[in-house]
């Protein structure tokens, strides 16, 4: 859970006042979150990076704006979501091929479904991917920030920027879609009858 | 919800989410396992869901390799040191001279790359907002606790305290309106900019104004509290941003993974301003020095923005450049339909007015109730109506009707008629064709009106109209394919008679059209017309076709024969598909074997025809079941130089009546190829059995100078018939002899001599 905590504030507050080095505490306490989300929203490691660096750069600029009464996690979680989204832009300004909803899988360079793919799809995991490609951006990136993040309703709802009613209710979006691709799939890939 | 006591299993599902995810309290999460204990149903319901959970979490171990946070620090703190270097805030960078902007307003392409970098970081300028508005509320507090306190000291004069603070509270709150002015000045330039990435002359490519207009929208979207406020390539980004922005809204920019909705701005909030008091209505600081020099210097922006607006829209190649801005922009899911929308209703006529054609242009059938409203506004009226008709909304065609003879409006009615294109709108415009000031201009419109509009001009054209001519004559209309069209379409019966008139326009592509209009009743006179005034061999074969298929009425058939010999065609194709069809008329056979003898002289000119239609008249004459046919068809041999094939056939041919023989013998003799005396024989033996033919023939044979021998043969004839007939024969024999009969002189003469033929 990422409620506030006792370890941020001290680096919070060091770092509102110039500290570099606080603030890169932050960072090393924050930045694998964020470089989950992003990566699993962009598919990309090296996009993800420049999503991390860029999100906490701009969370420095303008940490004096951050409420204390906040998670630090939560801010930045949300900073990196629309940092995300900006790349996610420009790679589709720059190759129509990305879209918002394409979650490549880190592992394979190529969009596209090669054999590799294919097999690996065999894997309830990879179908698992394959489903949540398939999630409407706001289901998946609530399912991201709640099961992979583990943040609290409240959190997930601050992160999106949305009411937590709205959060539940992506929530339970995600998995209903979710159990319903692995009903109709069977649950060892195999269409059930 | 509590989940104390026994749950139902769908209270069960419904809490199946906050189970899953540890939410739930332990007296719940026990009420929750002990129903999925006894209800197996929901046990598996369970059972798949963690599975799905443990999925997930299986695969949420993707980590950065080990050497991840020394490349996040080292990444971040280079940008940070960038940060330092690079531009300030926008609100302490905006140039106190206007001027300042005029980069803006240059090259398009120029202008977003300068503005790109001048808004480096955009969010910024929301930021800044913000806090601004946050710093007026904190403002606003401590004023009100000052006074307040300033109220419980009021029995204790402190004169020294009030005077501090009445000295600096003005210059505080200057500070705030001058900054929060800056930036709405900064957002104003920015749309600036979002106009100015419309085409212009300088910017002839539309694809370099989209960096331009997402820049700008970026300003809008970053610093809006609603898309509805936001600002778009049609809508004035000053008053609407200079609006207090909604505290609440705490994103840095707008969330792609979630949709945006359009929000309906406060009902009565103000979003405009013209005068430097409603401008500082909207600050909400009374008017000083500070605020009528950001005033102006805002309304020069607004100005500005205005010009770089109506530049825009009048540019030659608006429509492409706008469409790919937008298929841009609208591509990365910015909520550009609701924009526009929105901004139709704008109280600037200019923005409203752009607003009214980028819809029309983008087809948002959606803006269409507030493009009707537009039509009752005065300075939006024209554009709405011809947007109207762009957008092919008929409701509003009778407003449009009546606005045609508006001064004012009587242009854009025009042409909203026209883009709607339909039939009763053709019909609206049609009625003023004969107005002698309406007139021309009713007749451009139905020319841009589309086909029916064409149509009723040709329609109208053909009754004598001037200025329908004139427009068709002036704009080469119809086109050819155009004429194809109706002559193949299932349309007024009018119109397609118009068409057949122009049919020659389309040459044989109008064919086909006439082809199929032969057979109709109401068509086939005016397509045979049109079909051999088209002295084309594909308009002869079609007539044959249909007359071979008897998919036209005889008398057409006859008369397609006659004019095509009239026109000197090869009637080939025509004579054999009249002759030759088994079922063919004994009429309309009659008919081609009269007009064939008739014209003896120039069918044996015809060379291919001649050869082929003898041959089925001569097989026609040895038909004895055809009798009428055969009479003609000897009429027609005697006359054309292959007789001599056909004279053997005829005479040695017992079933051809006595009548037709004795007929086919004079005229042969008239033409030189049968002896007179053999003629006079075969006339002996009709008078026999046909005496008023027998006289017929015998007429024909004086008309023919065959021989004196056949005039002794009048002698048998009551003496002063006989004297009148041979006057009257001698007489017409001699002008004959010039001229040749008419068929009134046929007549006369067989009324007599029917009347003098005597009784044997």
């Amino acid at each position: 859970m990422t409620h506030p905590t006792s370890e941020d504030a001290p680096l919070i507050a060091a770092a509102k006042a110039g500290d570099l080095d606080a603030f890169d505490g932050l960072v090393r306490r924050h930045g694998r979150a964020c470089a989950r989300l992003a990566q699993r929203l962009t598919g990309s490691r090296e996009d993800a990076e420049d999503v991390v660096q860029e999100a906490f750069a701009k969370a420095f600029r303008f940490l004096e704006r951050f409420r204390e009464d906040a998670s630090f996690r939560t801010w930045m979680l949300r900073i990196t979501l629309h940092q995300a989204k900006d790349v996610l832009r420009r790679r589709c300004r720059r190759d129509q091929m990305a879209t918002m909803t394409t979650l490549k899988d880190p592992e394979v360079e190529s969009t596209h479904a090669g054999p590799t793919r294919t097999a690996e799809a065999r894997d309830e995991v990879a179908r698992l991917r394959l489903a949540l490609d398939e999630l409407p951006a706001r289901q998946r990136a609530a399912l991201l920030l709640k099961v992979y993040e583990g943040l609290p309703y409240n959190e997930v709802a601050e992160a999106l920027g949305t009411t937590v009613a709205a959060a539940r209710v992506y929530l339970s979006l995600a998995r209903q879609s979710l159990r319903r691709r692995f009903e109709t799939d069977g649950p060892s890939g195999e269409p059930r009858s | 919800m509590s989940l104390q006591g026994r749950l139902g299993c769908r209270s069960m599902r419904r809490a199946l989410l906050d189970y899953a995810d540890g939410e739930q309290s332990a007296t719940d999460r026990f009420a929750f396992e002990l129903h999925t204990e006894e209800c197996a149903a929901c046990r598996d319901a369970v059972g798949f869901h963690l599975k799905i959970e443990e999925l997930l979490h299986r695969d949420a171990g993707i980590e950065a390799d080990p050497g991840f946070e020394d490349r996040i620090v080292a990444g971040i703190r280079q940008r940070i040191a960038g940060q330092a270097g690079s531009v300030a805030r926008p609100g302490e960078t905006l140039p106190s001279d206007p001027n300042a902007l005029d980069p803006l307003f240059g090259d398009a392409d120029a202008g977003g790359d300068g503005t790109g970098l001048w808004f480096d970081e955009l969010e910024r300028a929301g930021e800044l907002l913000r806090a601004l508005r946050a710093e007026e509320s904190r403002a606003e507090q401590s004023r009100t606790e000052e006074w307040r306190a300033e109220e419980a000291r009021a029995d204790e004069p402190q004169p020294a305290a009030r005077l501090a603070f009445r000295r600096t509270a003005p210059r505080r709150v200057g500070l705030a309106v001058a900054r929060w002015a800056a930036a709405a000045a900064i957002l104003a330039a920015g749309s600036a900019v979002l106009y100015r990435a419309l085409p212009t002359q300088d910017a002839p490519d539309p694809s370099s104004s989209v960096n331009a207009v997402k820049t700008s929208v970026k300003i809008a979207e970053a610093t809006a509290p609603s898309p509805s406020a936001t600002d778009v390539p049609t809508r004035h980004a000053v008053a609407a941003q200079a609006v207090p922005i909604d505290t609440d809204h705490s994103q840095v920019g707008t969330d792609p993974l979630i949709d945006t909705k359009p929000q309906e701005s406060p009902a009565g909030a103000p979003t405009d301003f013209t005068t430097a008091q409603e401008f500082a209505n909207l600050v909400p600081i009374g008017p000083s020095g500070d605020t009528q020099l950001l005033f102006d210097r805002l309304r020069e922006v607004q100005r500005r923005v205005r010009d770089e607006l109506v530049v825009a829209c009048s540019a030659p190649d608006f429509r492409s450049s706008f469409s790919a801005g937008v298929a841009a922009l609208e591509s990365e899911r910015w909520p550009i339909e609701n924009l526009v929308l929105s901004a139709i209703d704008d109280v600037d006529p200019d923005a409203a007015n752009a607003a009214i054609r980028g819809a029309a242009e983008l087809k948002y059938q959606s803006a269409l109730p507030a493009i009707r409203r537009a039509t009752r506004r005065g300075p939006t009226a024209a554009t709405a109506m011809i947007s109207l008709g762009s957008l092919g909304d008929d409701s509003m065609l009778k407003t449009m009707a009546r606005n045609l003879t508006s001064p004012a409006l009587s242009r854009a009615a025009f042409t909203g008629l026209a883009r709607l294109g339909s039939f009763e709108a053709a019909c609206a415009i049609a009625e003023h064709l004969t107005d002698p000031e309406l007139g021309p201009e009713a007749a451009e419109a139905l020319a841009d009106l589309g086909l029916t509009g064409i149509a009723e001009l040709m329609r109208v054209a053909a009754e004598g109209n001037a200025f329908s001519r004139d427009v068709l004559r002036r704009r080469g209309l119809p086109t050819a394919a155009q004429v194809v069209t109706l002559l193949e379409a299932e349309v007024d019966p009018q119109v397609v008679t118009t068409a057949i008139r122009y049919a020659a326009v389309a040459g044989a592509r109008a064919v086909p059209g006439l082809r199929a209009r032969l057979s109709d009743p109401t068509f086939g006179d005016a397509s045979l017309k049109a079909l051999v005034s088209m002295v084309h061999p594909e308009a002869v074969a079609a007539i044959a076709d249909a007359i071979e298929r008897r998919d036209i009425d005889e008398s057409v058939g006859l008369r397609a024969i006659r004019t095509s010999l009239e026109l000197a065609l090869d009637p080939g194709p025509l004579l054999a598909a009249a002759t030759t069809e088994p079922g063919a008329s004994l009429r309309l056979l009659d008919a081609v074997a009269y007009e064939v003898a008739a014209r003896g002289a120039r069918a044996s000119s015809f060379g291919p025809a001649v050869v082929s239609a003898p041959t089925s008249i001569q097989a026609s004459t040895q038909d004895s079941t055809r009798a009428s046919t055969q009479d003609s068809a000897e009429d027609a041999l005697a006359t054309t130089t292959l007789a001599d094939r056909v004279l053997p056939a005829l005479l040695a041919n017992a079933q051809v009546p006595t009548a037709m023989r004795a007929k086919a013998a004079i005229q042969l003799a008239g033409v030189g190829r049968l002896d007179a005396e053999v003629a006079v024989g075969q006339c002996a033996l009709l008078w026999a059995i046909d005496p008023d033919s027998a006289a017929v023939f015998l007429i024909a044979a004086c008309r023919s100078h065959i021989s004196p021998a056949l005039r002794e043969r009048l002698q048998f004839l009551p003496r002063p018939t006989m004297k009148v007939a041979l006057a009257r024969a001698d007489s017409i024999a001699e002008r004959w002899g010039r001229t040749g009969p008419s068929e009134s002189d046929i007549q006369r003469i067989s009324r007599i001599l029917q009347g003098a033929a005597p009784r044997i």
